[in-house]
């Protein structure tokens, strides 16, 4: 692998990497497209799988896509992606998605939340049909003629280069043609997999606005043009350099369907991980502050209240985050909804959290599935709270964690109507 | 915690009958000892502090010098005389044994006798439950006397709350009788229409709020695809509302009656635990109140079940809903969890088994297979109708209204026909023209006949001769007119005024030998009797301490106010049984069985009944319980919140069921120390002992303490325990040792063979029995004169084997109750 991988989980997506046997194409995966026949001819077809609460579905079930994230509802965790197709990328509509509760984004090679990625950025999708369709946050567009997917619900959503971290490739960067500060790049993603199928070469955009790092500087195609690096002007060979890309879009003039921007370019391994350390500083805190999700696997009742409570921990985040929880710590489970919004946090959501200590912290064998940490805590609490209840999401928190107060928009807080805890897709326009 | 609590019986225990007391002899002890050891320094040639023995007066009836004979026994009990320093020999403990119980007894036969003493012309006041009962016997009328602003409270003396010369009047309760009276009269002639209205409220209306919540609401459970109605959820921790006077309209007070609540509930109790049980009352606190409708609910949540009762309320009256549990949700977080489960759009409440719609910060109230994690209430609708009035009780007021045209002389005679059944006596005019003076003048005045006329009624009802029992006449007699019999076994056995048969055997004359037994019989089969076994239980056994001291609550977290209700419940409907099935009075000290609701079942470890309410369970010797005495509430009125006190169980012991009463203990007796943790645990027992071997202490305690500690086997509220808890010290908790001996020698070594030494003396139970009922009968405390008529009554009782209602017939067909 080129670079270093930092985080533990990767690991275990590397593994896993290897059933990514459409991810790995930058070709638009066999989703689910909105086709009659789906729906109408269902005898025709297998069931459709559709992840259960409480459970971590199989990643295997999932298709995988990709296109420019146009629109972010971070505080119900959705959005909307602008699907990559072969044809007229640019009339593509927005197609809504909602992160599962367990899903993961992933920006920069390291965890992130919807909030931290610019719109723009091209991100590579794994998601499922819908657990609950008749009331689905998200819609897919109804007779559209696009094939759009159906499978909006998301167990991972993650950038350029958090893909290939997690995959173990590289871009190769084999010529540059600059005219007027822009030009086009040419450039192959390899596999360090020798067996993987091989990825055509592409035609990427590159300008001004494409930053460089390299170590610890950040530079302008000015700079490496000053230094000699890049020419100013006509084709350079750059002998198949390897980098990690940050891709956007932006339209394409000469009537190009579909052709991608670099926004970033890692020029070696020093550059990337200050990328990785940078997003998981801000993960953290983000998780420090709202509490890490987690399902309900167990309460065992004891009496007025009493209860001790198993949950597992929701995968993809920095393992000092998991390292907090210790046996006979002190900590509170909040209930939350599957958009991990708090339950309630009008005085903050420790007020009425279910308070306790944590009796055991349980690495669970094996390989853990997608969305899960592979980490249980068993937690006894006093007085248990109805949001903790097998299969709900809660979040949890170790007491050394700050306890603070949360902006209105991520806690339901009582008298919330119905849609507060379950959105509804209006905000979704539907384009026809 | 003062010494004074643990050791309230001081250091003799004198054998005085309850209210008997012995005449003062000229050589009774006491004046030996202090002719011994006192005159020295308080006598003829010496008088130190001005004491001086020889010149304090011997006529304790008249009480001249008893606070310097109280103040002489309490220093000679407490030691401080004669003084230490004094070179003299001390009195032994057998001497001062001896000095105190004659002193003791000497003073306490001169108060009883002042108590007691009668002139030609006797008042004994009403309490407030027997002028309740009078004016509903009287006009039909329902008056809660005991609601604020109503009648003062009575003064108790041992547990009784009608003895004549604890019942005073100050101006304050003149006023109060005004007010009383005229609210009498609206509600018996009432110048508005209070006809009755049905009010029915459903969960919905109840609990889920205006038309904007319900929409939200619909759609919550519309998103779950839930279609059960909604439910009110109640739980332990909040009040809500069960009855507000808005919900009738216009309300006042002219609306104020009986009132039928029908109730479709159900309930879930934790597993394992208590059947929920609802309180209706008046708010009293943020988790309480006071209950005037309680019970359990036994309907499973699918099955749910329409309860009704019949309540009077004074309108306008709000009411409240309280769930009382051991456990409720606690005041964590400024309430705010408990607040979380009151119902609305963030709780919608349909069924166990549908969580999601449930506020997700609110306590879990059921667990993942429907069972409740704390005791709840669920339900449909609740339904009010009233006032209500039967046919009887507007009958009684028939005839009671002159017509509108009716002369001054037709108005005397319908005043006359009421006084008289009013003072429960005949009435001669002359009493009466005071009040038809009013009437004039009201007319005078413009009013109508009814209005001038209530006028008149009102000064009947405030006068003496209807707020007092009045006896005997300005030339002094010994016997009861059969008028004033009549009041006094019908205030003895239905706490209210003679019927019309009493009334007509009293104007016949003919309460007496074998009319009069009928006339006792018929009596007692008269469901009015209940108000005795009601009123007499609770005075005797002086229930009106259990929970004086709330037991605390983390020593005893399986206390609740429905427990406290239940015990007290226990021994009324245990008396109720005794008394309805006439079983020998024995049954009081053991039995085996008692009267139970689940509840107490619960407490006790008993099978959990299959009905609702007090009903006759059995008891099994494993089960220590049967009898009085091993009643949750007889255990823990002496109870001071945190411990049992032996010394007290004693001493209540001797005072209700062997009637003799022991001395008070000296003021300055110390404290008893709780254990520490550097010393090993002792028992409240051991404890004791040591204080007991104080001389001055030891005579005292020889003979009320084995009374007490044959208890000790049960707690502070009366469970059963084989070791003591001592919360603080070294080793192991100390085990129970309810063993001892008796005053008169015998030994028991635990609280089964006490009771069946008591069994053993059963002579002397039911004579202190007699002694209870003819106190209470009587309205006075009992005297050495009585004791020839409380002998020919145990003799006659005797004769039935002791049994408890022939025992009651015995007192009321006494020579003692035909005496003034």
């Amino acid at each position: 692998m080129m670079f270093l991988v930092r985080c533990s989980w990767l690991k275990t997506f590397v593994v896993l990497g290897s059933l990514f046997l459409v991810a790995g194409s930058l070709n638009v995966a066999g989703f689910a497209a909105n086709e009659e026949p789906r729906t109408k001819n269902q005898e025709q077809v297998a069931v459709p799988f559709r992840p259960e609460n409480g459970k971590f579905p199989p990643l295997d079930k999932s298709v995988a896509y990709r296109g420019e994230l146009v629109f972010v509802d971070h505080a119900t965790r959705r959005g909307s992606l602008r699907v990559e197709f072969k044809s007229e990328f640019f009339r593509s509509p927005p197609t809504p998605f909602a992160m599962l509760p367990y899903g993961m984004v992933r920006y920069h090679g390291a965890p992130a939340d919807l909030r931290d990625i610019p719109l723009g950025t091209i991100m590579n999708i794994r998601a499922f049909l819908p657990p609950d369709p008749k009331n689905s946050s998200v819609v897919t567009t109804p007779n559209h003629w696009y094939p759009l997917p159906l499978e909006n619900h998301a167990i991972l959503i993650e950038d350029e280069p958090s893909l290939c971290l997690r995959e173990g490739k590289t871009w190769k960067l084999k010529e540059v043609d600059l005219q007027n500060n822009q030009g086009i790049v040419l450039a192959t993603r390899d596999s360090q997999d020798a067996a993987a199928a091989k990825d055509p070469e592409e035609k990427l955009t590159i300008d001004s606005t494409t930053r460089f790092w390299r170590g610890r500087e950040s530079l302008s195609l000015a700079d490496l043009v000053a230094e000699g690096t890049w020419p100013a002007s006509g084709k350079k060979s750059l002998g198949g350099q390897s980098a990690l890309l940050g891709l956007i879009w932006k339209p394409c003039p000469d009537g190009i369907f579909v052709r991608y921007h670099i926004s970033d370019v890692w020029l070696d391994d020093k550059a990337t991980q200050r990328a990785i350390q940078s997003q998981t500083e801000v993960h953290m805190s983000l998780i420090r502050s709202r509490w890490m999700p987690a399902f309900v696997d167990k309460v065992e009742y004891g009496k007025f209240g009493r209860a001790t409570v198993t949950v597992t921990l929701f995968g993809g985040m920095d393992p000092s985050l998991y390292a907090d929880f210790k046996k006979d710590g002190t900590g509170a489970i909040n209930g939350a909804e599957n958009t991990l919004k708090h339950a309630g946090g009008s005085y903050g959501p420790a007020h009425m959290a279910s308070k306790g200590t944590i009796l055991e912290v349980i690495k669970t064998p094996g390989v853990a599935p997608m969305g899960s940490s592979g980490i249980q805590v068993r937690f006894e609490t006093d007085l248990i709270i109805e949001g903790i209840r097998p299969g709900r999401v809660v979040r949890i928190r170790p007491s050394g964690w700050p306890n603070v107060y949360i902006p209105r928009e991520e806690f339901l807080g009582e008298g919330s109507k119905i849609e507060d805890r379950f959105p509804r897709p209006d905000i979704f326009p539907i384009y026809r | 915690m003062s010494l004074r609590r643990h050791l309230s019986p001081a250091c003799v225990l004198i054998t005085l009958s309850l209210g008997f007391t012995t005449a003062v002899r000229a050589a009774e002890p006491y004046e030996a000892f202090i002719e011994k050891h006192c005159v020295r320094c308080h006598g003829q040639d010496k008088q130190k502090g001005d004491l001086r023995f020889d010149k304090l007066s011997r006529d304790f009836k008249l009480g001249a010098d008893t606070h310097h004979w109280a103040e002489a026994m309490e220093n000679v009990n407490s030691g401080e005389m004669p003084p230490k320093k004094d070179k003299e020999p001390k009195p032994t403990q057998a001497e001062i044994a001896a000095f105190v119980a004659s002193l003791d007894g000497a003073l306490k036969e001169g108060r009883a006798s002042r108590m007691a003493a009668r002139p030609s012309v006797t008042h004994y006041r009403l309490s407030r439950k027997e002028y309740q009962n009078t004016v509903y016997d009287l006009l039909g009328a329902r008056y809660n006397p005991a609601i604020p602003g109503g009648l003062n409270e009575d003064s108790l003396w041992h547990g009784y709350d009608r003895i004549g010369s604890m019942l005073s009047l100050s101006p304050s309760h003149v006023d109060r009788y005004y007010r009383a009276a005229d609210t009498v009269l609206d509600r018996s002639f009432p110048t508005k229409s209070s006809e009755a209205r049905k009010v029915r409220k459903t969960a919905e209306e109840m609990g889920y709020g205006d038309k904007n919540s319900m929409k939200s609401i619909q759609e919550s459970l519309d998103r779950f695809g839930i279609k059960r109605p909604l439910r009110y959820l109640l739980y332990p921790g909040r009040v809500p509302t069960a009855l507000s006077p808005q919900w009738f309209g216009k309300t006042g007070p002219e609306h104020s009656g009986l009132y039928r609540m029908r109730i479709q509930a159900s309930g879930i109790r934790p597993l394992g635990g208590q059947p929920a049980h609802l309180s209706i009352g008046k708010e009293t606190g943020e988790e309480t109140v006071s209950g005037l409708i309680e019970f359990d609910i036994n309907a499973p949540e699918d099955s749910p079940k329409v309860y009704e009762f019949e309540v009077f309320l004074d309108m306008p009256s709000s009411l409240n809903f309280a769930v009382v549990a051991t456990e409720g949700v606690d005041r964590r977080a400024g309430a705010a969890f408990r607040n979380a489960l009151t119902s609305g759009p963030a709780y919608i409440f349909t069924h166990s088994s549908e969580t999601r719609t449930l506020n997700a910060n609110a306590p879990q109230m059921f667990d993942d297979k429907g069972h409740s994690i704390f005791s709840t209430v669920l339900v449909d609708w609740i339904e009010w109708e009233g006032p209500l009035e039967t046919k009887a009780e507007k009958s009684r007021r028939e005839g009671l209204m002159p017509p509108d045209n009716a002369t001054p002389e037709v108005v005397a005679q319908y005043l006359q026909r009421f006084a008289e059944r009013a003072w429960r006596r005949p009435v001669q005019n002359h009493e009466l023209e005071e009040y038809l003076k009013t009437y004039r003048s009201e007319r005078t005045a413009g009013e109508k006949v009814a209005e001038a006329y209530r006028a008149a009624l009102q000064g009947v009802l405030t006068s003496r001769n209807f707020i007092y029992l009045v006896e005997g006449e300005p030339k002094a007699r010994e016997q009861l007119t059969d008028y004033e019999l009549a009041s006094r076994v019908s205030y003895f056995l239905w706490s209210s005024m003679p019927d019309d048969g009493l009334f007509t055997a009293a104007k016949g004359n003919t309460l007496k030998g074998e009319a009069l037994k009928k006339e006792i019989d018929r009596m007692l089969a008269d469901p009015r009797t209940s108000r005795f076994v009601d009123d007499f239980s609770r005075q005797w056994l002086q229930l009106n301490r259990v929970g004086m001291f709330p037991p605390d609550k983390k020593l005893f977290p399986n206390y609740d106010p429905w427990l406290e209700t239940s015990m007290r419940g226990e021994v009324v409907e245990y008396f109720r049984e005794m008394f309805g099935k006439n079983q020998p009075v024995e049954g009081f000290i053991h039995s085996d069985w008692t009267m139970a609701n689940s509840r107490l079942c619960d407490f006790y470890g008993l099978p959990e009944p299959k009905t609702e309410g007090f009903q006759r369970v059995s008891l099994k010797p494993e089960d220590h319980r049967g009898g009085l005495l091993t009643m949750g509430a007889v255990l823990g009125l002496t109870s001071d919140g945190t411990r049992h006190r032996p010394i007290h169980r004693g001493v209540w012991l001797s005072d209700a069921i062997l009637g003799k009463t022991p001395p008070s203990p000296p003021a300055n007796v110390p404290a008893i120390e709780p254990s520490t943790a550097q010393n090993p645990k002792a028992s409240l027992r051991d404890k004791l002992a040591v204080h007991s071997k104080n001389p001055n202490c030891a005579a005292c305690h020889a003979k009320i303490d084995p009374l007490g500690f044959a208890w000790d086997n049960y707690d502070a509220i009366g469970q059963w325990r084989t070791v003591e808890k001592v919360p603080a010290g070294l080793g192991a908790d100390p085990a129970i040792n309810p063993a001892g001996t008796m005053p008169d020698g015998r030994a028991f070594q635990d609280s089964n063979a006490f009771k069946q030494l008591l069994i053993a003396d059963r002579d002397a139970v039911a004579r202190a029995f007699i002694e209870h009922l003819c106190t209470y009968a009587l309205r006075r405390v009992l005297t050495f004169d009585d004791r020839e008529d409380i002998k020919a009554i145990a003799a006659e009782a005797k004769k039935n084997d002791y049994r408890i209602k022939d025992i009651v017939k015995a007192v009321a067909t006494s020579e003692l109750l035909q005496k003034r």
